[in-house]
């Protein structure tokens, strides 16, 4: 039952997504419907891997069970020829002691290497817990070919795990033994491919567009599981039927190995597509000035000797960007130019609020004002310029296309220093928001429970002292959870910087999450500058300095951070203990294109260890991230522990995309197979990448779209 | 604002809404008109505007048009928010805009599935009532990326109606509109009166918000 919990609640974002969405791009190939998965959540028969692969970018989660073996999958296909898959699998009675139940954490990846022709099969290459125990891994090359479009066969050959039973011989010599635990996490290379090799293979008809029955020969002797009498595997042969409930849900009922029922849940999404329509009032129309000469006065630049034209001007603006869900930062005009800094506290996209705000201008500013320079502000920090002619922006409002023809007579660029003239916005310092939500927080994998959880209400608030100067902090109080029922101590043989959180999370009620004082400033055209001093997060309290380097166009930025933090107490009030350290980053942000995102940081991490690490994502242009990292240092895999070194993936799902209103707001995790003390980084928040990077030009030209929206 | 705080407190709607002074009340109001759709409540029914009058729309002295969006089941009547040359954008009071060109849509904003912008026939070349004619809408498609879907159109004359908008009675003729894009297809009406001014049309939006009946209450 506990599994079942899990899967509820570990999922439960990505279930809400799906259950909101009930929708599900058609495939791009328009060959029947997306492949069904197997009981390892990734493209197959049963238990067996077909060559099937999903849609670019599509995201599954499935849960499978039979004699007590469970697992729970995300899968994602990361390009159309890769996917990654991360697995929790939970055996029962598994151990002879307590706990009984062995929980398994595994990743895949699997590369689709020939698309199906109309006489070649499609076929993959899979690594089956490919960094993992030698308890799930396997490998394997397998083709799947439509002989009707209702009816697929599949035929390949495993090794490993998929190797175990009815090999026809061996490939490399032997299958090295795993070093067990303490090798877990580093890639078992050396096992790959070796080792017996065995055909497996089966056919899945698919009767209409609900159901599918489904028949395998499995070559895997389920040797460990057998020898614990989890299971009499009394056959190869394994039978079974799917029903879509929806197009992107499936449930399937399985008879396994001549003993056991099995069933399954398996639901999919597209990030790419919205499952509620991107909503909100409509913007103020574009004002159109009238023909120069027809009236000539309307465009008189003599407005400008008027004493108090620049706070008559900016007051209107203030008031229409404010029915626009805008803030006015400041306003220079010139007889023919209008440089109006905003504050963006609702949209999701920079383009969308670039957008109403040039049709705010073209509301307000007198005929003679033809061009629109409009400055996005992030923390106080002029980010970048978007410069709009205002008659390119009366031609295309109704030009079909006209978002992208506004794009091309625009110029994005470094703001304009501001000049002396500029009006001010009136109120804007001192500024005090807050918000009181639910929040929960939630402990995975702990071999004693896989899953503990608190839920309470967090009071949270942000007091903006001067521009760039945020005072902000917030206070958890627990309602109900059982975070402080975890009794294990961590082990580790580094300074506890992380591997205490059990302890953190049982004591810390209430909580003082954060409060910290925050100063942004841009140093330099293409600088950006942080100082952060208080308690920073959960852990720690001290000062965080970075710098970043990011030019509005450029798709490399650089930065750099140096840290002096102390650990805080348990139970998250004031106090600290003893140990402190000085942590430091150099860090490189690269945008590829397409959506692909890498990063690599490098320096001194929070154990006084030494290394770097590398963070690879996907992220879609509606906000949508799903990535990768992993972390090397000095410390070797023995002394690091379980696991071997940091790594872990995460996701981001903007609420904009869930409900289609405007909001800034995102969910979204973080998800380790196991946390440890080695590679871990400081979570001040507020780091300056994430906080400009919604204004240059790859999140700006990625949703320009939206600015006629 | 208390007792929405206290209910989602009491739900224990985790991550998605709270209450504070910040952008994100719209999150929560959105949440909860979702959950009361969600338990089976429809939303408004276009009655209000059923039993519109003439000397009802006389009285308010302004050019209005009564939209009916048919398959989301509502009805506004809408003003003009803003002219841009032959384009009128006309709006709800609480921000649903239409934009005309002669009386064609050429966008929209605030609706399922908006109409960014279009290439349409203008009124002239559809009140021939024949001949085929291209027609391309652009939407924010697949990752928000702005899409084209081109549209073949086959015009027909359906012959002369009498029709009758709020108590005042036209001699129109019935023009349609056929429209294919690989496997979508619409067909839109227009009545169209003898100074080819548009009386009363069936436009077609998009998948997610269907047709709108757009009837001209300016005499």
């Amino acid at each position: 039952m506990r599994f079942w919990r899990l899967f509820s609640l570990s999922l439960g974002a990505f279930l809400l997504t799906t259950a909101v969405a009930g929708v599900r791009a058609a495939r791009a190939d328009g060959v029947g419907t997306p492949p069904s998965l197997s009981f390892w959540g990734v493209p197959g028969l049963i238990d067996m891997p077909s060559a099937e692969t999903g849609p670019d970018g599509e995201v599954t989660a499935s849960v499978s069970s039979f004699a007590g073996i469970s697992r729970g999958v995300l899968g994602f296909q990361i390009t159309p020829w890769m996917s990654g898959t991360f697995r929790y699998s939970s055996m029962r009675r598994f151990n002879t002691s307590f706990p009984t139940t062995y929980y398994d954490r595994s990743f895949d990846l699997r590369f689709h290497l020939v698309d199906e022709g109309r006489y070649v099969p499609s076929v993959t290459l899979g690594l089956q817990d490919f960094i993992g125990t030698d308890l799930m891994s396997a490998e394997y090359l397998v083709a799947t070919k439509h002989v009707t479009p209702a009816l697929a066969l599949t035929l390949g050959l495993g090794w490993g795990r998929l190797g175990s039973y009815g090999s026809i011989g061996s490939t490399f010599g032997t299958r090295a033994a795993h070093g067990g635990l303490t090798s877990t996490g580093q890639p078992n290379v050396k096992q790959w491919f070796h080792g017996p090799v065995a055909p497996f293979g089966g056919l899945a008809w698919q009767v209409n567009d609900r159901l599918t029955f489904k028949a395998e020969y499995s070559s895997d002797a389920y040797v460990q599981e057998t020898g614990k009498a989890l299971l009499d595997r009394r056959s190869p042969i394994n039978l079974g039927v799917e029903y879509a409930l929806t197009p992107s849900t499936r449930i399937g009922v399985y008879e396994l190995y001549g003993a056991k029922i099995g069933v399954s849940l398996q639901v999919s999404t597209d990030p790419a597509t919205r499952p509620n329509s991107l909503m909100g009032p409509a913007p103020v129309p574009v004002a159109v000035r009238p023909p120069e000469a027809a009236n000539p006065d309307a465009w008189s630049p003599d407005w400008v000797r008027q004493p108090d034209a620049v706070t008559i001007l900016r007051d209107n603006v203030a008031r229409q960007l404010k029915s626009q869900g805008l803030e006015l930062d400041a306003l220079a005009v010139t007889p023919d130019t209008a440089e109006l800094r905003i504050i963006n506290p609702v949209y999701d996209s920079g383009a969308q609020a670039i957008g109403r705000a040039a049709r705010v201008l073209s509301q307000t500013m007198p005929a003679s004002v033809e061009t629109f320079k409009i400055v996005p502000m992030a923390n106080g920090m002029p980010v970048s310029q978007v410069t709009i002619r205002r008659t390119d922006l009366e031609r295309y409002e109704f030009a079909p296309n006209g978002d992208l023809l506004l794009r091309g007579h625009s110029d994005l660029g470094l703001p304009d220093p501001l000049p002396a003239t500029a009006a001010r916005g009136v109120g804007l310092y001192p500024k005090l928001s807050w918000a009181l939500t639910p929040y929960s927080r939630i402990s995975i994998f702990d071999p004693d429970n896989p899953l503990r959880a608190d839920f309470g209400l967090r009071l949270s608030g942000s007091y903006t002292l001067a521009q760039g100067l945020i005072l902000s902090g917030s206070v958890t109080k627990k309602a109900f959870g059982n975070l402080d029922q975890t009794t294990r101590a961590s082990n580790s043989q580094l300074p506890h910087v992380r591997s205490d959180f059990a302890r953190y999370n049982a004591e810390g009620d209430p909580a003082l999450e954060s409060l910290q004082l925050a100063w942004y400033t841009r140093p330099g055209p293409n600088l950006f500058g942080r100082v952060t001093a208080g308690y920073l997060e959960q852990m720690y309290g001290g000062v965080s300095a970075e710098l970043l380097w990011q030019p509005p166009t450029s798709p490399l930025a650089l930065g750099m951070e140096v840290d002096y933090v102390k650990q805080r107490a348990f139970n998250d009030r004031l106090g600290f203990q003893s140990y402190s350290v000085g942590t430091g980053m150099v860090s490189a942000y690269y945008t590829f294109g397409g959506g692909y995102f890498a990063r690599i940081d490098a320096g001194r991490y929070l154990a006084r260890d030494v290394g770097a690490t590398l963070t690879l994502s996907r992220e879609f242009a509606n906000g949508w991230t799903i990535g990768a990292f992993a972390t090397k240092t000095n410390v070797s895999a023995a002394k690091f522990g379980e696991g071997s070194f940091d790594k872990g993936i995460f996701f981001r799902i903007p609420l904009n995309w869930l409900l289609g209103v405007p909001t800034q707001s995102a969910i979204g995790t973080v998800i380790r197979p196991v946390q440890r003390d080695g590679g871990q980084m400081l979570n001040v928040n507020g780091r300056l990448y994430d906080v400009v990077r919604q204004y240059q030009s790859g999140d700006l030209d990625g949703e320009w779209g939206r600015v006629f929206r | 604002m208390r007792r929405l705080c206290a209910a989602l407190a009491l739900l224990g709607v985790t991550v998605l809404a709270g209450c504070g002074n910040g952008p994100n009340q719209e999150i929560a109001r959105t949440m909860l008109a979702q959950a009361r759709l969600s338990v089976g409540k429809s939303p408004q029914a276009p009655a209000p505007l059923a039993g519109l009058t003439r000397a009802q729309v006389d009285a308010l002295g302004v050019p209005l048009l009564r939209v009916t969006a048919i398959k989301l089941k509502t009805q506004a009547l809408v003003g003009v928010y803003g002219t841009n040359g032959p384009v009128t954008t006309w709006s709800t009071t609480d921000k649903t805009s239409i934009a005309l060109n002669g009386g064609i849509v050429v966008a929209t904003r605030g609706l399922p599935g908006d109409l960014m912008s279009a290439a349409v026939p203008s009124l002239a070349e559809i009140a021939a009532g024949a001949g085929v004619l291209a027609r391309t809408h652009y939407y924010l498609g697949r990752n928000d990326q702005t899409e084209p879907v081109v549209f073949r159109c086959t015009l027909a004359d359906a012959g002369a109606e009498q029709i009758t908008v709020v108590g005042l009675a036209y001699r129109t003729r019935h023009v349609t509109e056929t429209c294919v894009s690989g496997s979508q297809s619409f067909t839109n009406d227009y009545w169209i009166d003898a100074r080819v001014t548009l009386r009363r049309s069936v436009q077609w939006i998009s998948p997610q918000t269907g047709a709108l009946e757009i009837e001209n209450l300016v005499n």
